[in-house]
């Protein structure tokens, strides 16, 4: 979540605040609240019809969705007619352009309820609870049971999934669920070429990457006759990414923002504890050093740390490795003969070797409307969506035309999406066929590791290499259900005030304009004053109800 | 004016009854005399009533607490909640601090500027040099911020910007300005500045426009420098539009945009960089809550209305130029 | 006026330098932005441009023009801008000319009316029910209707028609004309230079607006130039920034294309400039009355 949530922060974030400004606030109707109550759960579960595809009548089903920005869903891709073909289904697509549609769903959700499609994408900032106690959605757990088999699978698979899409005890959404999060994850970048010019190894743990850096502070990394241009480490997007090395500290403050239970199953706020004042002081060492680059807080965003990348200036930064094709290139074209960069396996820090990756689920699932004329046949094409089936054709495309597949099971993509005739990209060509659109799927790791084919046969081998080497070490970011209305309301204006705080100490501490061993007390009883204890017991019955679940 | 007063004194004598039949017959008369007026006007105010007037009921959500599911009118009253909230934020004082010192700095510099430009330019001679001068300065208005901000990062750049390079050039040391608390002020200004001047001083160049040449025949006549006819024909011609812009801006007091701040400042420039709206741009992201930023939006709107009725009535009691 | 003023001269001369170095300091950006979209993309992403191009591509140009539909909502773009800045100027005036007469009895409770709504503003959802009210919800007119009058620009435009002098009115009045023909004969005729700055301070606000299309259009086929360009950045932007997993590889060109968006969008826009321009560089008062 954290990557590119800068970037996100910036352009959904624009909208979001237009409207929290009041410029273009929001609200609500009478119509919205008489959406049908009526309608509300399977007043009987036995009425339940199970179903079989192909459907011997034809449904047909409306499905709001944001559209894919390559070609309009409402063209008929291939890969929603061949779901079409197989289930009978006739699907009528209700699309609105991927940018605009949370905030033009949102209105039509609050605005009218009446006149909803069957399924749709639950646009953010809509609570599944709320929605599910004024009957405007249906709960899906007995439809599920009755037609489900394949999302059921899925949340064996994926254990947090159906506690994260629950509310009051019921299942609300079905959302898209990522086998690929623990395959090539954000990681630590580092010029092979240097390391090369000045002799020395990839870093393995945090004190050799910092006699690494020294070594490029200190000498001429680049080979350019100056040893004093040399930006050691940087990061890019937000001041927030320097978190990224407290993994080392065993810390979860990059992907969770610190709230993670320890092993007692008590949920603990990591920027107080005792290895987060450790860490901090570690890291004004790092920036007092030179080794991190000054002006680490003022880069907007991450395209200017891949000018300073690309200009041969930087020696190691964090980003994904899929950037590393593209650095290089610009690199090279730039006139640096030999530039290589390397993703590395995260170092074993004084308390730990791990890395915070991803959630596995996306945020927002597709919801069944109450207004929902087939409901049972809505959640059956779900299901069949996460079918073997389905996953296949959602992330491969209509095999013989995007892909072929050989005996052992591996895909391979035609020539049709690695070199396109049109000049389209791969994820192009495959969204143009309808793939990773239009409605939930498992996104596949064979997928990702086919995507690779662009890439040269060495990097390729890299990338999965580093991949598997890190997956040991991996540790999913903490998630937690959503907060029931009585919860919001106890640490309401809490959480923000707490975030300011915590950003701005956190640049203070590495910077060094605030004092670590003199600030700390204060510091933790600063952060006691804003509500962290509240917020903590409220994090904690969230996490319970995760556990649960589970 | 006399005959106004005049009115209203024998006005109060009578009984109620009588006077607010006469006050009937006044307003009958008054509408009949400027009926036409009326009928112009009217289009206008019915097009407010219903595209401005009417979609402002949402603003209620402020006193409520609102759920996008259960709309406006459905979402429980909570009154003031909201508002404390804001109030008792241990931000609260810092953010409305640095709001108002970086409003009063910005009309501070950020107001002559344009009408000075728009004077200079006025005294161009009418040719390509003074075309090309105007037609240039209003083309940084229209580059986004997110543009802008990138080029002030580069240009500020303690490593390789041109800024910097200037200074070494003249032996100085870099500075890396952006993390610099001292110095945020006066980078967001300044680029405010360059960002606008052009733009805002095409409101006075047409004001300029309606200045009878006469005026300026008749000063050189009398010997005055161009800087006097400045000074004693243009500037007094222009001021009721210079005097209601800077009212306008009054009212503009409690809103400096987060846009261009949260692409500038940084957490070690948090302490004079953060005003009222980045405050709510980054609580509402975290805590999604539209009534918050909605009880904000109207503390800041009454705040802002209340500024400019002082100023109003300040102008209209010392030059009788006033909004209303 | 041959002789001149050593004062008059000096002045000059500064007056001339400043708006020369005001010229290069504004002109700056969009050199550099123009630079940057046609430069070789590795130039760009290194960002090695100061001031000239570094090489020559017109790779993102391609890419942004591939879609034919950019045509149609340039179009589109058009006519809303020309629609909507003809209501918005009509509107403005319409309410400018009255509270500009001094006698006039609702001169001061409408100029409040007015002005109030430059502090609250309307909120969306209301808005959003009552364009589909109104039956305008993804017709042209949900664009161009509610834009309307600004009262900032009421205002404005009421401090310059104010400083029409009297004497022109009354003595129409004498005349026996009527307040539309005042208005239109006389006022009209000598607002030219508001009525230019309020045309470019409408269209450029219905050029560079966005929102109220995103929310009342839905039909791809009425969509202005705007939106169709923040498909194309947000497209790259969910592609630059990795994507889940973070194989989705990103091309050097995607970094340029924000600036040959700006380019895209900015040009037309910048050319309305001259011709509006005449009217702010000589005067409009021809034989005018002495006060």
């Amino acid at each position: 979540m954290k990557q590119g949530a800068f970037l996100k922060r910036l352009t959904t974030g624009t909208i979001a605040a237009a409207m929290l400004l009041g410029l273009a606030a929001c609200g609500g109707t009478p119509e919205a609240s008489s959406a049908g109550s009526a309608g509300s759960a399977a007043s009987d579960p036995s009425a339940i019809r199970e179903i079989t595809f192909p459907l011997e009548e034809p449904v047909e089903i409306t499905i709001a969705t944001p559209d894919s920005s390559v070609k309009s869903l409402s063209e008929n891709l291939p890969v929603w007619q061949e779901i079409e073909r197989r289930t009978n289904i006739k699907i009528n697509w209700d699309v609105t352009a991927s940018a605009q549609y949370v905030e033009v769903m949102k209105l039509r959700v609050t605005a009218g309820g009446s006149n909803l499609p069957d399924i749709m994408l639950l646009p953010n900032g809509l609570s599944l609870a709320e929605l599910g106690a004024q009957g405007m959605i249906l709960p899906l757990e007995d439809y599920i049971d009755v037609n489900g088999t394949n999302i059921l699978k899925a949340y064996e698979e994926f254990p947090n999934a159906k506690a994260l899409t629950s509310a009051d005890g019921h299942i609300y959404s079905i959302n898209t669920m990522i086998e690929s999060a623990y395959f090539s994850p954000y990681a630590f970048i580092i010029r092979k070429d240097w390391l090369d010019r000045l002799g020395l190894e990839a870093p393995t743990t945090v004190d050799e990457w910092v006699t690494v850096l020294e070594a490029f502070r200190d000498q001429d990394a680049n080979g350019d006759g100056d040893p004093n241009n040399e930006i050691p480490f940087t990061v890019g997007g937000h001041a927030w990414y320097t978190t990224y090395w407290a993994n080392g500290w065993g810390l979860h403050l990059f992907q969770s923002d610190g709230w993670y239970p320890d092993e007692n199953g008590q949920m603990q706020y990591e920027f107080i504890s005792d290895q987060a004042k450790e860490f901090y002081t570690w890291l004004h060492n790092f920036y007092a050093e030179g080794l991190l680059d000054p002006e680490f807080l003022t880069m907007g965003d991450e395209s200017k740390m891949f000018e300073k990348v690309a200009r041969n200036n930087v020696g190691a930064f964090t980003a994904y490795a899929s950037n590393i094709p593209m650095l290089e290139e610009t690199l090279r074209a730039n006139g640096v003969e030999g530039a290589e960069l390397i993703p590395l396996v995260p170092p074993k820090g004084p308390y730990a070797q791990q890395v915070e990756t991803l959630s596995d689920m996306s945020t927002n699932g597709y919801v069944v409307t109450s207004g929902c004329k087939n409901p049972d046949v809505a959640l059956a094409l779900l299901d069949y969506l996460f079918s073997a089936e389905g996953t296949e054709l959602l992330n491969f495309g209509i095999e013989g035309e995007t892909y072929t597949k050989a005996d052992d099971g591996t895909y391979t993509f035609t020539e049709l999406v690695t070199n396109n005739p049109e000049g389209l990209s791969a994820k192009e060509v495959l969204e143009s066929y309808g793939c990773q659109v239009g409605g939930p799927f498992i996104k596949s790791e064979a997928r990702e590791e086919a995507m690779l084919f662009g890439y040269p046969e060495d990097f390729r081998e890299l990338v999965i290499e580093v991949s598997d080497a890190t997956r040991p070490y991996a540790t999913p970011g903490l998630t937690l259900p959503p907060a029931t209305a009585e919860e919001s309301d106890t640490i309401s204006g809490l959480q923000g005030d707490l975030a300011t705080y915590i950003w701005e100490m956190t640049g203070k501490f590495t910077v060094g304009t605030a004092d670590v061993e003199q600030e700390w007390d204060s510091f933790v009883s600063n952060v006691k004053d804003l509500g962290v204890d509240q917020i903590l017991a409220v994090k904690q019955a969230q996490y319970d109800r995760l556990e649960a679940e589970r | 004016m006399a005959a106004k007063s005049v009115v209203a004194k024998r006005q109060i004598k009578p009984p109620l009854r009588a006077r607010a039949a006469a006050g009937a017959r006044q307003l009958w008369k008054n509408i009949r005399r400027d009926k036409a007026l009326l009928l112009i006007v009217l289009p206008v105010v019915i097009h407010y009533l219903i595209f401005v007037y009417y979609p402002m009921y949402g603003n209620i959500i402020a006193f409520k607490d609102y759920s996008p599911v259960l709309g406006i009118n459905g979402s429980e009253w909570v009154g003031f909640k909201y508002f404390l909230q804001f109030f008792r934020s241990p931000y609260f004082w810092r953010v409305l601090r640095n709001t108002l010192l970086i409003s009063c700095y910005s009309i501070l510099w950020g107001f002559p500027i344009p009408i000075i430009f728009a004077l200079m330019t006025n005294d161009l001679r009418n040719g390509i040099f003074k075309r090309v001068v105007q037609a240039v300065s209003y083309i940084p208005y229209f580059i986004s911020t997110v543009i802008i901000c990138g080029m002030l990062v580069n240009f500020l750049s303690p490593s390789n910007g041109i800024v910097n390079t200037i200074i070494e050039l003249f032996g100085g040391k870099p500075i890396n300005f952006l993390m610099e608390p001292g110095w945020f002020r006066t980078v967001f200004i300044a680029s405010g500045i360059w960002q606008g001047f052009g733009w805002s001083s095409i409101i006075y160049l047409a004001a300029l426009t309606g200045i009878n040449p006469e005026l300026y025949e008749a000063a050189t006549m009398d010997g005055a420098s161009k800087l006097q006819q400045v000074i004693h024909v243009s500037v007094p011609c222009i001021l009721p539009t210079i005097i209601v812009t800077f009212i306008m801006q009054i009212g503009t007091l409690m809103s400096v945009g987060y846009e261009k701040l949260i692409l500038l400042y940084n957490p070690v420039t948090l302490d004079v960089a953060d005003v009222i709206s980045s405050y709510v741009y980054r609580t509402g992201l975290v805590e999604g809550n539209y009534s918050f930023g909605s009880a904000v939006g109207l503390f800041n709107s009454v705040i802002n209305l209340l500024l400019v009725f002082l100023a109003n009535r300040i102008s209209k009691k010392v030059s009788e130029v006033s909004l209303w | 006026m041959k002789y001149m003023k050593l004062e008059d001269r000096l002045l000059q001369a500064v007056t001339y330098l400043i708006c020369f170095l005001a010229a290069c300091i504004t002109a700056y950006p969009l050199i550099y932005i123009f630079s940057m979209s046609i430069s070789r993309p590795e130039a760009v992403v290194a960002n090695s441009v100061t001031l000239l191009p570094k090489g020559f591509s017109l790779q993102a140009y391609e890419l942004v023009f591939r879609n034919k539909d950019i045509w149609l909502s340039y179009w589109n773009t058009i006519v809303y801008a020309v629609g909507g800045t003809a209501v918005s100027v009509l509107l403005t005036m319409l309410a400018a000319y009255p509270l500009s007469r001094r006698h006039f009895f609702l001169r001061r409770p409408l100029s409040l009316f007015f002005s109030i709504s430059m502090f609250f503003t309307g909120t969306l959802v209301p808005m959003y029910l009552l364009i589909n009210r109104l039956g305008l919800y993804n017709t042209r007119m949900a664009i161009i209707l509610p834009t309307g009058a600004a009262a900032y620009y009421i205002i404005m435009a009421r401090t310059f028609l104010s400083t029409i002098p009297d004497s022109l009115y009354e003595s129409a009045k004498i005349d026996g004309a009527g307040e539309f023909t005042i208005l239109w004969r006389i006022f009209v005729p000598l607002s030219k230079p508001i009525m230019a700055v309020l045309i470019l301070y409408y269209a450029v606000q219905q050029w560079n607006s966005y929102f109220n299309a995103m929310v009342y259009l839905p039909d791809k086929n009425l969509q202005p130039l705007q939106l169709y360009l923040m498909k194309v950045l947000i497209n790259n932007e969910s592609a630059t920034s990795g994507g889940v997993g973070g194989a989705v590889s990103m091309s050097m060109i995607s970094l340029q294309l924000k600036y040959v968006v700006i380019v895209v969008a900015l040009i037309p826009i910048l050319c309305v400039y001259p011709f509006l321009q005449k009217y702010f560089t000589k005067g409009m008062m021809i034989g005018a009355v002495k006060e």
